[in-house]
């Protein structure tokens, strides 16, 4: 847009549509705005025009409304989707087949070709010993690279299948296996007997039935599927070392690509190290052998696969003592998903007690009852409730993998005095982190564990019907600077000055999530519990609580050095004094979590946009300053 | 949500995560941050160009294994946000390489269920829907009406058409005039 003019006629130029539209977008110069602005203000016909724009884009609006999708398909089955799909990108040999290809047309690489195109010329003999070294090793080395990365390849994709269509939320997988042991030197077979599982895609309850071969029938719901382990009734056909393996490894008899891999994890190499594939009609065989002289006497492990689809159709497992050789083959008889009708529901509505006897391995003299269809009753009297110390290593144990901070992790006591960790986290890894941390006191009876991720919090509530829809309001942004902007760009750039807030706020936020973690171990205990804490047990607890006070007063500190130079406020001295005991320690991290609280929302307002008028004010006042030194002085008082 | 993912400014928020979040995260949790955060916005763009939610969902997500990839290399990408709308443009652009690159995935997901319930004959009737209340504009018209209204900026969008900003304007202007002049008509 021209804005000049010969200054002595002050006929105003018009603005043109493009103008306008830049106008209302805020995309002009800052003289240009101005211009459009004066003259907007005196010119009747381009005001008129402007509306019109303005109306033109409403419309616009409408109609682009009407034709998106009514309602974008909601995030959490997408992002699911997605980790799985990023997974596979990231470990299936495309991407470094791609990687490679990409780094061969990288420039670095043909800059190194005019080095050796010479060579070439003058040492033809040498480049062909080159060159038949390299096809050897490519012949040579190819064939086990390939085997071992399709190896991955296959698990990836079974994973995906499992994932993709084993598990919808909202019905319930029936599976039937059945379990023969075979005798590789007579090559006789025995029938074991077969598992029926339903899996619960809602309550993640499993509800087994089992019969034996003799008839014997059991029946029982376990209410956590990661707590569905071990060999139960068939420990007895099992070698006692084989047994004491597989029941080591939770693993239990069913047929699929997760618990597959619990039977794998320590058989002496690492991933698929050596694993291979043979295929014979329509099945892959995924082979995975042990290492020599494995203390289970597993020789190997065989994952078979549906060639079309990946879909798990059995495994097999080979032992070796002394001079017998067994084969313990799993076969899927039949898998479907059924709809969740009140009368499969019903089968995950066992009694807890019910679910206790899935834990305890069921001898095998049970099996002497004959009752043709006998339900299994045994209770299990759970033995009083959990112990503070019990409490306290718990939380310790959460604290080692950082479920402490900030993640809707909690540690709670029902009404029967057990302890139930619940927690609801990003990723499938990060759960089986916490539940490795948990490893050593999952087995508790009296300790009780709910993690789930979001995805299967998602499709949970899914299912209860209160998922929230997702809009799009790509518009509707009113400011789009916050309070400090200003401030902060007397001296950065729009960029800097954006950055500088992403990380002041996201500083404040860690110091912020410390002081809750703080509060949240003053809040787990009664004083009188504290008082019956047995030292060691206190001690651990006195130490958690200094390692979250340790990182707060850095966490702090660092945030203030941060804001000194743009916003600093001299003056204000620390807090003194020694903690002695409890009740003091009670009372200074009431203190810490309160100042943490108001600095926090003092630097959340400054800068984060906001559509309330904020101010900076509060950030420049020596009350702040004061009370972000107050804070890491007591910080550092809970230290001593 | 985190209260420091309130800040509505994708670019500022984009590159202080792949900042802050690469020291300690993989790269797959940021690209999968970020997913979630744009996927929507994303999606619409994708859809308008596709005319198909489950092709907008591919799209979307091809383009995100891309920035992956990008990452992955070192890449420095400077507006995440402007590099995945080019990346979802291009992509739909050539489709030819969507089906070649994608061709492995959308094996082992040939029998997954459609993202939502509606038919490729009911997405057909949306495509024309759109046709017909966009059809006097012009490609880049369209384009940069739609990338606007997902809250781009000139820049951005001229980045991602391979245009200037002050072309931008023009196209958008030129866009709503005629649309106008269409959406009169249809009254």
């Amino acid at each position: 847009m021209k804005t000049t003019n010969d200054g002595r006629t002050p006929v105003p130029r018009h603005l043109d549509d493009a103008d306008l539209i830049s106008y209302l977008d805020g995309e002009l110069s800052r003289d240009e705005q101005e211009y459009a602005r004066t003259h907007l203000e005196s010119c009747w016909n381009c005001r008129s025009k402007l509306l019109a724009m303005q109306n033109s884009i409403e419309n616009f609006l409408r109609v682009r409304k009407q034709v998106l999708p009514p309602e974008i398909p909601p995030s959490g089955a997408a992002v699911a989707q997605f980790r799985w799909r990023l997974f596979q990108h990231a470990s299936v040999p495309v991407t470094l087949r791609l990687r490679l290809t990409t780094w061969l047309s990288t420039a670095r690489w043909r800059e190194l070709l005019p080095d050796f195109i010479p060579l070439l010329r003058y040492r033809k003999a040498a480049f062909a010993t080159a060159l038949t070294a390299v096809v050897l090793m490519v012949v040579l080395v190819d064939p086990l690279h390939w085997n071992r990365v399709s190896a991955d390849e296959l698990m990836a994709r079974a994973d995906a299948y499992e994932f993709l269509h084993e598990s919808p939320s909202g019905r319930v997988a029936r599976a039937t296996v059945v379990i023969q042991k075979i005798n590789l030197e007579t090559n006789t077979e025995k029938q074991l007997g077969h598992i029926e599982t339903d899996d619960d895609s809602l309550s993640s309850a499993v509800h087994l039935e089992t019969e034996l071969a003799s008839g014997v029938v059991y029946k029982m719901t376990v209410h956590d599927r990661d707590k569905l382990s071990g060999l139960g009734v068939f420990s007895g056909d099992f070698d006692p070392a084989t047994a004491g393996y597989l029941n080591a490894q939770s693993w239990f008899p069913r047929v699929t690509v997760s618990s597959y891999r619990r039977l794998i994890a320590d058989r002496g190499f690492k991933g698929n190290d050596g694993a291979f594939i043979t295929q014979e009609g329509e099945t892959y065989q995924l082979h995975h052998p042990f290492v020599n002289k494995h203390a289970s006497g597993i020789t190997e492990t065989v994952l078979l696969l549906n060639a079309r689809n990946y879909a798990p159709r059995g495994v097999s497992i080979f032992t070796k003592h002394g001079d017998e050789q067994f084969e313990y083959r799993l076969t899927r008889k039949s898998f479907k998903l059924v709809e969740r009708t009140p009368e499969v529901a019903q089968l995950f509505t066992a009694s807890e007690t019910l679910a206790r006897s899935a834990e305890t391995p069921v001898s095998t003299d049970n099996r002497a009852i004959t009752d043709a269809a006998k339900t299994e009753t045994a209770t299990v009297t759970p033995p009083a409730v959990a112990s503070a110390e019990l409490e306290v290593e718990v939380l310790r144990l959460l604290s080692e993998v950082g479920a402490d901070l900030g993640e809707q992790v909690e540690v709670a006591r029902t009404n029967e005095g057990r302890l139930r960790v619940t927690g609801l986290v990003e990723t499938e890894q990060r759960k089986a982190e916490i539940l490795r941390a948990l490893s050593s006191v999952s087995s508790n009876p009296v300790v009780r564990l709910d993690v789930q991720t979001v995805a299967e919090a998602v499709a949970r509530q899914k299912q209860t019907g209160s998922e929230r829809s997702t809009t799009i309001e790509g518009m509707e942004v009113a400011a789009d600077t916050f309070p400090a902007y200003a401030d902060l760009r007397r001296t950065m750039s729009d960029e800097e000055a954006r950055v500088f807030a992403a990380r002041v706020v996201s500083r404040s936020h860690a110091a912020m999530r410390h002081a809750w973690a703080l509060k949240r171990l003053m809040g787990q205990f009664s004083r009188e519990v504290l008082r019956t804490l047995p030292p060691e047990a206190h001690a651990k607890w006195i130490s958690l609580i200094k390692n979250h006070a340790r990182a707060f007063e850095r966490e702090s500190a660092s945030l203030r050095q941060q804001l000194q130079p743009v916003f600093g406020v001299g003056g204000g001295a620390s807090a003194t004094g020694e903690i002695t005991n409890d009740a003091e320690l009670i009372r200074a991290v009431g203190q810490l979590v309160d100042l943490a609280s108001s600095n926090y929302e003092v630097v959340r307002s400054a800068f984060t946009i906001t559509n309330q008028s904020a101010s900076t004010s509060a950030i420049r006042t020596p009350q702040f300053w004061q009370s972000l030194r107050t804070a890491e002085g007591i910080a550092a008082k809970i230290q001593n | 949500m985190e209260e420091d993912q309130a800040l509505p400014l994708p670019r500022a928020l984009a590159l202080e995560e792949a900042n802050t979040r690469r020291s300690g995260q993989s790269t797959e949790e940021v690209v999968t941050a970020l997913y979630e955060q744009l996927r929507p916005s994303l999606f619409s763009y994708a859809y308008h160009l596709t005319g198909s939610a489950r092709d907008a969902e591919d799209l979307v997500q091809i383009a995100f294994l891309q920035l992956f990839d990008q990452l992955n290399r070192r890449s420095d990408i400077r507006n995440m946000r402007g590099w995945l709308y080019r990346a979802v443009h291009s992509l739909a652009a050539s489709s030819a390489r969507v089906a070649r690159r994608d061709s492995l995935i959308r094996e082992w997901f040939s029998d997954l269920e459609p993202l939502d319930e509606r038919t490729a004959e009911e997405d057909l009737m949306r495509a024309e829907e759109i046709e017909q209340a966009l059809n006097l504009l012009g490609t880049r018209e369209r384009h940069c009406l739609m990338l606007r209204a997902e809250g781009l900026s000139y820049q951005e969008i001229g980045d991602v058409l391979e245009i200037s900003a002050k072309s931008v304007s023009v196209y958008l202007a030129r866009g709503l005039k005629k649309f106008e002049a269409q959406h009169e008509d249809n009254k």
